[in-house]
């Protein structure tokens, strides 16, 4: 992707965000509509998910963690899971897999009850479609909507609640200079 | 490539003892909550079922704020999370692209904002001889908008409070006050400064600018006086 069109995308979001009312008008209607006691009505149209791949690219916020093996990656602890269909894109999965921690993602998806991730990566001679399909289902189509992360490093919980993480760490435990020097 | 090496230098580290205790025990106390597992198809609503706009993209976007990470979560249908800026939860030398737009003048001290884009560009893959590196665009107000409604320009007052108003419209709202006023802190960036914080943080700018009202610069990690470019290459 050219600077150029990451640059037309900035400039896009600020104007939405620089726009107080439209943003506020945004914020009320999705407020609204998480309140609407009928969930099926608000799963549909106003899905917020934790997708199973985010958990491959984020580890504990804890920045004395970060040099530990053992916070990646964060644990899933009292899940409640759901399956949405999304469309299936080989090409995605594909370019997807080069980021990948397969060590991970294999913890992740025993933790998910997912058995069926090979040992090795596969690589592009022993990646057939049905291989993409579980992959596709295990790491976008699989969210979670409610549940804890944890750090197996210091043991810190992530709350997920309709389908976002909070990674905000209390006072004591996150970096807040508050000096200037 | 890096994260292949990366996740070499975790597997070594895990192992039988490891797995026990993070993998079956965890394994087992979330066992019984399967049973509430749900299983669907979402027919006729487009957002979540088309995730990619380009396949050669995943994003992970974050917000302080969990109202506007449910909004970019509307928008950018990848991944949304909460997090602040200064203890990002992502491993370090991760990503090839980061981007934080309207982020950095909101902290309110030189020490934290350069904290703040230190660690954008600690997430950033190091560059290498096979690998460019990660790439961060970040954006800022600019001081210098006399053009804007705010009238601001060279020479004012950099540490500003905002004022933004709140209409209530809903019913909920109008049994109270028809408008509120918020007021928001930012540090309005003048011209040169983003680039010297970037420089105390670490960073190399590749380029920089100004559009409409704000400084833009996109940085990579400077190479030079960072460690864990050798620590990459020896894996
Ligand atoms: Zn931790």
């Amino acid at each position: 992707m050219s600077l150029q069109k990451v640059l037309g995308k900035t400039m896009q979001l600020d104007d939405r965000k620089s726009s107080g009312e439209k943003t506020d008008r945004l914020r009320r209607s999705i407020d609204s509509a998480t309140t609407i006691p009928n969930r099926e009505v608000d799963d549909l149209c106003e899905a917020f998910v934790m997708r199973v791949i985010t958990i491959n690219f984020i580890t504990c916020a804890v920045k004395a963690c970060k040099a530990s093996a053992s916070s990646f990656p964060l644990h899933f602890q009292d899940v409640e899971v759901e399956q949405q269909e999304v469309h299936f894109e080989p090409a995605f999965i594909q370019n997807l897999l080069p980021r990948i921690d397969w060590t991970g993602l294999r913890t992740t998806a025993i933790e998910l009850g997912f058995p069926t991730v090979p040992d090795i990566k596969p690589n592009n001679d022993t990646l057939d479609e049905p291989m993409l399909r579980d992959l596709h289902r295990l790491l976008l189509e699989t969210q979670v909507v409610e549940g804890k992360l944890v750090c197996g490093n210091c043991g810190h919980e992530y709350s997920i609640k309709d389908g976002i993480a909070n990674f905000l760490l209390p006072d004591h435990l996150g970096s807040s200079p508050s000096l200037e020097t | 490539m890096n994260e292949m090496a990366d996740s070499k230098g975790r597997s070594l580290a895990m192992g039988k003892a490891y797995e026990e205790k993070h993998v079956h025990e965890v394994y087992q106390q979330i066992a019984q909550h399967f049973s509430t597992t749900r299983y669907k198809a979402y027919i006729g609503c487009g957002n979540g079922k088309y995730l990619a706009v380009n396949p050669n993209i995943f994003i992970v976007a974050s917000d302080r704020s969990e109202a506007l990470a449910r909004i970019a979560a509307k928008h950018q249908p990848h991944s949304t999370i909460v997090a602040d800026v200064l203890n990002l939860p992502h491993p370090y030398s991760f990503f090839d692209f980061a981007m934080s737009i309207a982020v950095v003048h909101h902290l309110s001290t030189r020490t934290r904002r350069v904290q703040a884009i230190s660690e954008i560009l600690q997430t950033l893959k190091v560059p290498n001889d096979t690998d460019q590196g990660g790439r961060a665009l970040i954006y800022v107000w600019a001081l210098e908008q006399k053009t804007s409604r705010r009238g601001w320009d060279k020479g004012d007052q950099q540490d500003v409070m905002v004022p933004w108003v709140m209409r209530g419209s809903s019913v909920a709202e109008s049994a109270g006050h028809e408008t509120q006023t918020f007021h928001r802190y930012y540090h309005l960036y003048e011209e040169n400064e983003l680039e010297r914080d970037i420089q105390s943080a670490g960073g190399f700018v590749l380029e920089s600018g100004y559009e409409k009202d704000n400084w833009w610069a996109i940085a990579v990690r400077a190479p030079e006086n960072d460690e864990s470019i050798s620590a990459t290459k020896l894996l």
